[in-house]
């Protein structure tokens, strides 16, 4: 992926480009507002990351104009400001995704990760598979290998999730603001035991493993051997 | 200018103000009043010259009957003359005069008089009705007032073709009751303006030391003392009123400021101790002689799960803050579905209780609704639980399971939602520390858990105008978040 980050903080970008060259993506750096206005309107890249304080045009002016300027490219927004009328606020002028400082590294390439398949619409999809694991989104069914498999409701969500995102890493904040729209870090392992059982349900008695836990990330839903 | 310091109150200006402009009514009233009263005084003086002047000339006319010349004159005297007398006994300030009048370029000539001598015409001349009104010299034997110049009205009747009457009236007589009516009301004049000036004086005298009282309490306010309150006095006056509602905005103030302190006094306290022991980890990994890979790599993995409680803590912290300094729920907040905030928490922590062993019991109410935000309220009942977790698992000698029960429930005009588990539960006196921030009941567990769930907890259910309280579930503890739920118009 290409990705621009457009941060005023020279040693925050500096991880944040090195960071995301190390996964194998191209990262530019935009050293402020207008910069990052210029660059990304030229609209050459698959994501986004803008930091939402930065002196002259803020990210959140930045991004109103940009989207005014029908640049559509997906954008995480990065900030210090974690209440929900910020977050309201980000999302309102057009940013598709919004991570409060500070952040760990692997939230974030998760998310931003994610950002690129936002683009591609999803309302058609009424089937997803992986592998020999098929979700059919109206029967609101589930079935692997022909063998049916009963999910409560909000088992299936999470499957869901995960199978939209399927060979990407998913982190437990990600899965709990979008199943159940919760903001906030539990003190226990909640997402961990839903997915237990999930585990449980989906992959218990079948081969290969397709839930798959990725260490200091999340989770990912993938039939390659390895994570 | 301490002594003019009355100029400078404004009740004072006020009251100065009311002063002249009573003033000025009364002194208009006044002159209008003395005005008509003299015009009242002349009109019947006037009344009384005239009917005296008729009296005389038909006593004349009936005496002198057809007679005529100077037997006329001799007539009239002994006619009039008599009562002319009489009357100037009774009232010395009386003109009776008779002339001949002005014939062939002689000019008039006074031929008798009364006690008054001067002659009249040589200072006025009668009108066309007959009136003269003349000024006349101040004389010895004016009367009462000592000299000043003689206004006189005076009445000019013909008798016959040489016989003029002429009577009148000193108008000087009347100036005592002008004088009397005059210096009546310059008194009242004096008395309203004295006590227009006296009472500005003790009405500003009174404001300023209230004022001033609450100007004091103000600065030393400003200066620090933030506990500090304005004077109430105890009347039920506007000035209370005012003072009332500043007192108010000073708490509201106080609060705001005191969360604020207690960010501060919280980021001091409770994050330099991890971030020192975060530090320290890493400076000992530093220091250790053979620095092997594997060890590195635990000494990171510590570090940033260090950290990682620390943001935790300092996320708290700032929540906590935000709820208590923010404008909390008020009536134009969206409803939300409470029974379903609820079941949603629960939804979400029933397979961790399950794994740590613990029995969930739900005992939902439907179709409860609030005013508020569904995401601290799932926060907070998350909170609840995990505090459940936590410290509610029953002593290994008590026999008990450990059960977590989540009620929500309507009591009054309140939604109760409670948690409560089986454990140890909470002294009667720890009962309301446990809300304050960073309070866990065994000091051996420090380590565990933030301390701050808790406060949260509370912060929640007071932004949203409820309260929170935790009572004994006999056994264990039951925390209790009532939030304000009016009952639906039937």
């Amino acid at each position: 992926m290409r990705i621009l980050v457009i941060e005023d903080d020279a040693r925050a970008a500096e991880h944040l480009v090195g960071g995301l060259r190390e996964r194998a993506h191209e990262a530019d750096w935009a050293k402020d507002g207008i910069d990052g206005l210029e660059r990304a309107s030229k609209g050459q890249y698959d994501a986004l990351i803008v930091d939402r304080m930065m002196p002259g045009l803020d990210g959140l002016e930045m991004l109103k104009r940009l989207r005014a300027m029908g640049c559509d490219t997906p954008a995480l927004f990065l900030t210090a400001l974690d209440q929900v009328d910020h977050r309201v606020e980000g999302l309102r002028a057009g940013a598709e995704d919004y991570l409060v400082k500070p952040y760990a590294f692997p939230e974030l390439l998760a998310r931003v990760e994610g950002l690129a398949r936002r683009r591609t619409p999803e309302a058609a999809v009424t089937r997803l598979r992986l592998a020999d694991l098929e979700m059919d989104l109206l029967a609101r069914s589930v079935v692997r290998a022909g063998v049916k498999i009963d999910l409560q409701p909000r088992e299936f969500k999470l499957l869901e999730e995960l199978l939209r995102h399927s060979g990407q890493v998913v982190t437990r904040s990600m899965l709990l603001e979008s199943v159940w729209d919760y903001h906030f870090d539990p003190q226990t392992n909640v997402i961990d035991v839903h997915i237990s059982r999930l585990r449980s349900k989906i992959d218990k008695g079948f081969e290969p493993q397709l839930l798959k836990t990725v260490r200091g990330a999340g989770y990912m839903l993938t039939a390659d051997g390895e994570a | 200018m301490a002594r003019l310091k009355f100029l400078d109150s404004y009740v004072f200006r006020l009251a100065l103000g009311y002063t002249a402009m009573v003033v000025s009514v009364i002194s208009l009233v006044f002159i209008f009043s003395y005005a008509a009263a003299d015009q009242l005084l002349e009109k019947e003086m006037r009344a009384a010259i005239s009917a005296e002047s008729d009296a005389l000339a038909r006593r004349y006319k009936t005496a002198a009957g057809e007679a005529a010349g100077e037997q006329n004159l001799s007539l009239a005297l002994a006619e009039i003359l008599p009562i002319m007398h009489a009357r100037d006994e009774a009232r010395e300030e009386a003109i009776y005069q008779l002339y001949r009048p002005a014939a062939d370029g002689a000019p008039a000539r006074k031929l008798a008089d009364g006690a008054f001598k001067t002659d009249l015409l040589q200072y006025g001349q009668p009108n066309d009705y007959g009136w003269i009104r003349a000024l006349l010299p101040p004389s010895e034997s004016s009367g009462a007032g000592g000299p000043h110049v003689r206004q006189v009205i005076a009445l000019y009747t013909p008798l016959d073709s040489s016989l003029a009457l002429v009577v009148g009236r000193d108008r000087n007589q009347h100036r005592r009751v002008k004088d009397t009516l005059f210096r009546m009301m310059l008194s009242g004049l004096g008395v309203t303006t004295a006590l227009g000036l006296v009472g500005g004086a003790v009405a500003a005298q009174r404001m300023m030391r209230r004022v001033e009282r609450a100007r004091r309490a103000a600065q030393d306010i400003m200066t620090g003392d933030l506990k500090r309150r304005l004077p109430l006095v105890g009347y039920d006056d506007e000035l209370e009123r005012l003072t009332i509602t500043l007192n108010q905005m000073l708490d509201r103030i106080e609060r705001l400021v005191e969360a604020m302190r207690e960010v501060t006094d919280d980021v001091a306290h409770d994050l330099r101790t991890p971030l020192t022991r975060l530090r320290a980890r890493a400076e000992r990994a530093l220091q250790a002689p053979s620095a092997a890979e594997p060890d590195l790599r635990a000494a990171l993995e510590e570090c940033v799960q260090e950290a990682d409680r620390l943001l935790a803590v300092f996320r708290a912290i700032l929540s906590i803050a935000r709820l208590k300094t923010q404008r909390g729920v008020s009536a134009e907040h969206p409803e939300i579905d409470l029974s379903q905030a609820v079941a949603d928490a629960a939804e979400l922590y029933e397979p961790v209780l399950e794994e740590a062993g613990f029995a969930l019991k739900l005992d939902i109410a439907p179709d409860l609704r609030v005013r508020g935000e569904r995401a601290l309220i799932g926060q907070a009942v998350a909170n609840l639980i995990e505090n459940a977790l936590h410290y509610g698992r029953p002593p290994e000698s008590s026999g008990r399971a450990p059960e977590v029960t989540l009620k929500l429930a309507r009591r009054g005009d309140r939604a109760e939602i409670s948690v409560s588990d089986r454990g140890p539960g909470v002294p009667p006196d720890k009962r309301e520390a446990v809300f304050s921030r960073f309070s866990r009941l065994d000091p051996s567990r420090a380590e565990e858990g933030v301390g701050l769930g808790l406060a949260f907890v509370r912060a929640v259910a007071e932004s949203h105008g409820g309260s929170s309280r935790i009572e004994d579930a006999g056994p264990g503890a039951r925390v209790v978040v009532a939030l304000p739920a009016p009952q639906a118009p039937a």
